[in-house]
């Protein structure tokens, strides 16, 4: 189960060293630590502050940066609808796929948790998505989403459906990315059946003697019981789905009118093709100020329904 | 339908990069010890692969000075070069649209060639001058066109009669030759029970760039300060085309063409008319004998008739380590004997007047019949507008006109947007 | 009798029930699978069947040259050996440089310790695409565009700071009585490091270089950015060069290829899905 922060950090209940040893304990500490070390101050350190500066210039490379101030987030923030966009179609792609996984993660594994035959076989077939998840699923459902020719217009037919433009429709591409999104639901789905296969049998047991159902059993004590890895999974989920950029490079490039402009793709577009370093570095940090912002609402949400052990808040 | 388009010819001409690192590692480059290695640049579709391995397989029978380097990126390639650049790898020679000089030269990053076209006395008298001038910026040369192309109508002429119809007219000078005209046609020839449509509406900038031009219109103002594409001239040439896809019919819809390859609908006899550029050699092949074919111009609009293209060329890096072998490689990619084998194979409108009125471009007695309107085509050439912003408000343009190609806007509205967008970048 | 009815009863609903979930199962199984299965059925497909309607899943007649076209008129094979160095060597690097942070961190005390465990937590929030830009000018300015080293090198100094948490975490459930054995007869901290912990963590290290190898063989933005030269392409950037906007996909070359780049990883998976499962549910677990 989960542990608060405090217990990850804290190695807790060791014997102290011999004091004597305690310097070269702290050196070697350093030393060890150092790959780390020198790749956060080279790799990331560097970069942000490099990056903030960056956000304030105009720069194409080629020639010297000019420094603007606050120019570029004011144009992004106020002027440039294509950011605006691109930050709504990111939005909802996050809205409807994070919880969707959520849910089908979480049902796949109550179905999974329980004594059946080939559990191995299922566990690992669902799983199967998220070991290849990026380009080649991509493509591959490039090739379904068709609309003469694709997989699951052919599967529409079948059934009396007229052909649907899933790529080509910018009412529909959304749609279609969280649809896929929701294919890949495995990666959940193994994380929920870690946490439902360490809830405590006896409180079902108790339940039953309460006459609880089994929909009853389902959420008054596994849902609650297993709120700390749901809210994991969400932050995660948010994480990822804002930072999106192989899949709606290789579905559609952005398209069709920029229906499916992912805000990394837009950011991609202005640095790498357009060569507006200081615009794009200053997309990367509302991006991370967005990601920011959205993971601590929903930690400060946290409060109200997530359980943890040992208190008695969530039950 | 009966006929499916071969896509296994397209495939089987390519030997694509792995040829390509096989050059580069070529084990003559490392026993030649004066050799000086030049490195080029270029994208390439498999034709135009196999017209690369021609001419450098001709430099390399030419001389022993230089080693061509034949970097060959196949998609992306402004992207990959310009961060090849920026990260200081610096290609000797490459290959450059003509739309894209401009941008590079307001970055400093061609070599100027005119001291060397001087001290050698260069004569560029049988290269065509409207297309070398694509390569020259204020009076100073960057570099030499590799063909003339301008894109032209093609069309399907088995289906034209089978359906009973007069073919359009050849003839520049023809006025009866209109949008009119064009719609009667498109209208006539569209069968949709068998899957045929008259006409295709390509999303590349130079397809509709041509109606716009056609009918007056322009991308930026004068001075290049303001961007017009929503003038009542480029408008009604917008919405004329979306209406051939929502209104009239007659031209498949977006998603339908692009799942086919949109290139590919032509060739596969599912369009019987469509802009394209003259390349025409693997038209040739692609196409063979399955049904007839040939060209005209685009139909004039109110400012008459019009083409768009002006094709590719060869410049030099500023940065070059080697601008003598650089400059000698160049001189080869313009002489008679490079652009024959180069016309040859691609089948495109070369840029030296001998060769085009040789054989080797006109080959008698192969399709299209009218291949003389190309040649007459430059006159009437409306080249890329050259613009340091060019190829970001053409990115624009390009991704809000695909809400009109959809479908459910007008092209005011979306032409409004374009202007909006692209004049807050100036 | 009348509860032998209601056992009954509730052994047939238990049964109904059972066979529901069942049903329920496989249909996500078949709709999980099918993608491949088309995949993979159109991968040996000749063009003319591609574009068959109704389309038929068992090609007829098969077309395995498909494969022997994508490795000979394209560098895909190449492509695939490229893939397989940086995914060895930046695996190699994040595995050592990982465990030795993970080490630092949860079995020796040193100053300043939890406080740069909490900076490493929140890097692992940080978007990469914050210091995308700025990376990408330090490795200009090193002149190492174009070359593998901006995709392999940083693995070396555990830039994927999730490896050191995890390592840290199976650390931590190892006693710490092994490591004052182990000093008491003179060993090091870093031979204990290096001779008791990591042998003892090979599970919980296998898992971290599967998850990572996998990671490392999709991964896309940083190849297509740095990777300039076809020839030096990884798989995944190579993949997308089958696409051709212009010219029409060639769907049955693009799926060959994208089966061959799957096989590796697939194989992977199918001889260690156990450790790999169990690996996702440990750290998912953290909370």
């Amino acid at each position: 189960m989960s542990k608060t922060p405090h217990a990850i950090i804290g190695v807790g209940g060791q014997p102290s060293p011999r004091l004597t040893h305690r310097q070269a304990e702290s050196l070697t500490g350093f030393v060890m630590a150092s790959p780390w070390i020198l790749g956060f101050l080279f790799f990331v350190a560097f970069p942000m502050i490099a990056s903030l500066y960056l956000a304030m210039t105009r720069w194409d490379i080629f020639t010297s940066p000019k420094f603007l101030g606050m120019e570029n987030f004011e144009v992004l923030l106020t002027d440039d609808h294509v950011f605006w966009k691109s930050m709504r179609v990111t939005t909802l792609f996050a809205v409807f796929s994070v919880p969707l996984q959520i849910a089908v993660g979480l049902g796949l594994a109550q179905l999974l948790n329980q004594k059946i035959r080939l559990l191995g076989m299922f566990r690992s077939i669902y799983y199967l998505p998220s070991v290849l998840s990026g380009v080649s699923i991509a493509i591959m459902f490039r090739w379904i989403f068709g609309t003469q020719y694709g997989l699951l217009n052919g599967a529409l037919k079948l059934l009396g459906i007229e052909p649907v433009s899933w790529l080509g429709d910018p009412n529909i591409v959304l749609l279609s990315f969280i649809l896929m999104s929701i294919w890949g639901s495995g990666a959940n789905m193994l994380i929920y059946l870690g946490a439902l296969q360490s809830v405590p049998t006896e409180l079902y047991e108790a339940a039953e003697v309460d006459g609880a159902g089994s929909a009853r059993k389902f959420f008054k004590i596994t849902v609650p019981m297993i709120t700390p890895v749901i809210f994991f999974t969400l932050i995660n989920g948010i994480i990822q789905s804002l930072q999106e950029f192989q899949t709606p490079f290789i579905l559609t490039g952005g398209g069709p009118a920029d229906s499916s402009l992912f805000i990394v793709l837009y950011l991609y577009r202005n640095a790498f093709q357009w060569f507006r370093m200081g615009y794009a570095s200053a997309i990367a940090w509302i991006i991370f100020a967005y990601v920011l912002a959205l993971s601590l609402l929903v930690m400060k949400s946290s409060r109200a329904w997530v359980y943890y052990e040992g208190s008695l808040r969530g039950r | 339908m009966n006929s499916r388009f071969t896509r296994r010819d397209f495939l089987k001409l390519s030997a694509m990069s792995g040829l390509g690192a096989a050059f580069a590692a070529s084990p003559f480059s490392a026993l030649a010890q004066d050799m000086v290695t030049v490195r080029l640049t270029a994208w390439g579709n498999p034709t135009e692969f196999q017209a690369r391995e021609a001419t450098l397989a001709l430099f390399d029978e030419m001389q022993d000075a230089i080693d061509v380097d034949f970097i060959h990126i196949p998609s992306d390639y402004l992207t990959k070069i310009l961060t090849m650049i920026a990260g200081g790898d610096y290609p000797d020679v490459m290959f450059l649209g003509n739309g894209d000089v401009i941008p590079f030269v307001s970055r400093n990053q061609l070599l100027p060639l005119d001291d060397f076209m001087a001290r050698d006395n260069f004569d560029t008298s049988d290269i065509s001058q409207q297309n070398l001038k694509l390569y020259n910026v204020d009076g100073v040369q960057y570099g030499f066109p590799v063909d003339a192309p301008n894109q032209q109508l093609f069309y399907n002429k088995t289906l034209f009669d089978q359906a009973g119809i007069e073919t359009p007219s050849p003839d520049w000078e023809d006025d009866s030759w209109n949008w009119e005209a064009f719609l009667e046609k498109a209208i006539a020839v569209t069968d949709k029970d068998n899957g045929i449509w008259g006409w295709q509406v390509k999303t590349g900038f130079r397809a509709w760039w041509i109606w716009v031009t056609a009918n007056g219109g322009e991308f930026f103002n004068e001075d290049g300060t303001e961007c017009v594409l929503n003038s009542p001239e480029a408008v009604e040439a917008f919405q004329f085309l979306a209406d051939l896809i929502h209104v009239h019919e007659v031209a498949p819809p977006l998603d339908v063409a692009s799942e086919l390859g949109s290139n590919e609908l032509f060739q596969s006899g599912v369009t019987a008319m469509e802009t394209w550029w003259p390349a025409i050699g693997r038209m040739r092949s692609n196409i063979a004998d399955r049904f007839e074919w040939n060209v005209a111009p685009h139909p004039g609009g109110k400012a008459g008739k019009s083409t768009a293209g002006g094709g590719t060329g060869h410049t030099i890096s500023a940065e070059t380590q080697h601008p003598e072998e650089a400059w000698q490689f160049l001189k080869f990619l313009i002489s008679t004997d490079c652009v024959s084998v180069w016309t040859d194979i691609m089948g495109i409108v070369p840029p030296l007047t001998s060769v085009a009125e040789s054989d080797v471009f006109l080959k008698p007695g192969e399709p299209p019949a009218d291949i003389l309107v190309f040649t007459k085509g430059n006159d009437y050439l409306r080249p890329d507008p050259r613009h340091p912003q060019f190829s970001q408000a053409r990115s624009i343009a390009q991704s809000q006109l695909e809400r009109l190609w959809i479908g459910g806007v007008t092209a005011q509205e979306v032409a409004d947007d374009i202007v909006a967008e692209v004049n807050r970048l100036l | 009798m009348a509860v032998i009815a209601a056992a009954k009863n509730r052994k047939r609903s238990e049964r109904i029930q059972k066979l529901v979930v069942y049903a329920i199962l496989l249909t996500g199984a078949v709709i999980v699978l099918f993608p491949f299965l088309w995949t993979f059925s159109t991968s040996l497909k000749t063009p003319d069947q591609v574009y068959q309607i109704p389309p038929r899943l068992i090609p007829e007649p098969a077309a395995p040259e498909n494969y022997d076209r994508v490795l000979n008129e394209r560098p895909f094979g190449r492509w695939m050996l490229n893939s397989f160095f940086v995914v060895a060597l930046s695996t190699v690097g994040t595995l050592l440089s990982c465990s030795m942070t993970a080490f630092a961190f949860s079995r020796l005390r040193w100053p300043l310790r939890d406080k740069l465990f909490l900076v490493l937590l929140a890097t692992m929030m940080l978007p990469d695409q914050v210091t995308l830009i700025p990376t990408f000018i330090i490795f200009k300015q090193l002149g190492w565009v174009n070359t593998y080293l901006p995709i392999t090198f940083p693995a070396w100094f555990a830039r994927n700071a999730f490896y050191v948490f995890l390592l840290r975490q199976f650390f931590m459930t190892i006693p710490l009585d092994l490591d004052d054995a182990a000093r008491m007869d003179g060993a090091g901290h870093f031979q204990v490091y290096w001779r008791i912990i990591l042998p003892m963590s090979k599970p919980a290290l296998g898992v971290a270089a599967l998850m990572f190898a996998q990671f490392k063989w999709r991964e896309f933005l940083a190849p297509l950015i740095y990777l300039n030269r076809s020839e030096s392409y990884t798989a995944a950037i190579g993949l997308r060069t089958f696409m051709d906007e212009t010219h029409g996909t060639d769907w049955e070359l693009m799926m060959a290829a994208n089966i061959l780049f799957m096989i590796p990883v697939v194989t992977v998976f199918f001889f260690t899905q156990r450790y790999m499962i169990q690996g996702v549910v440990i750290t998912g677990v953290k909370g």
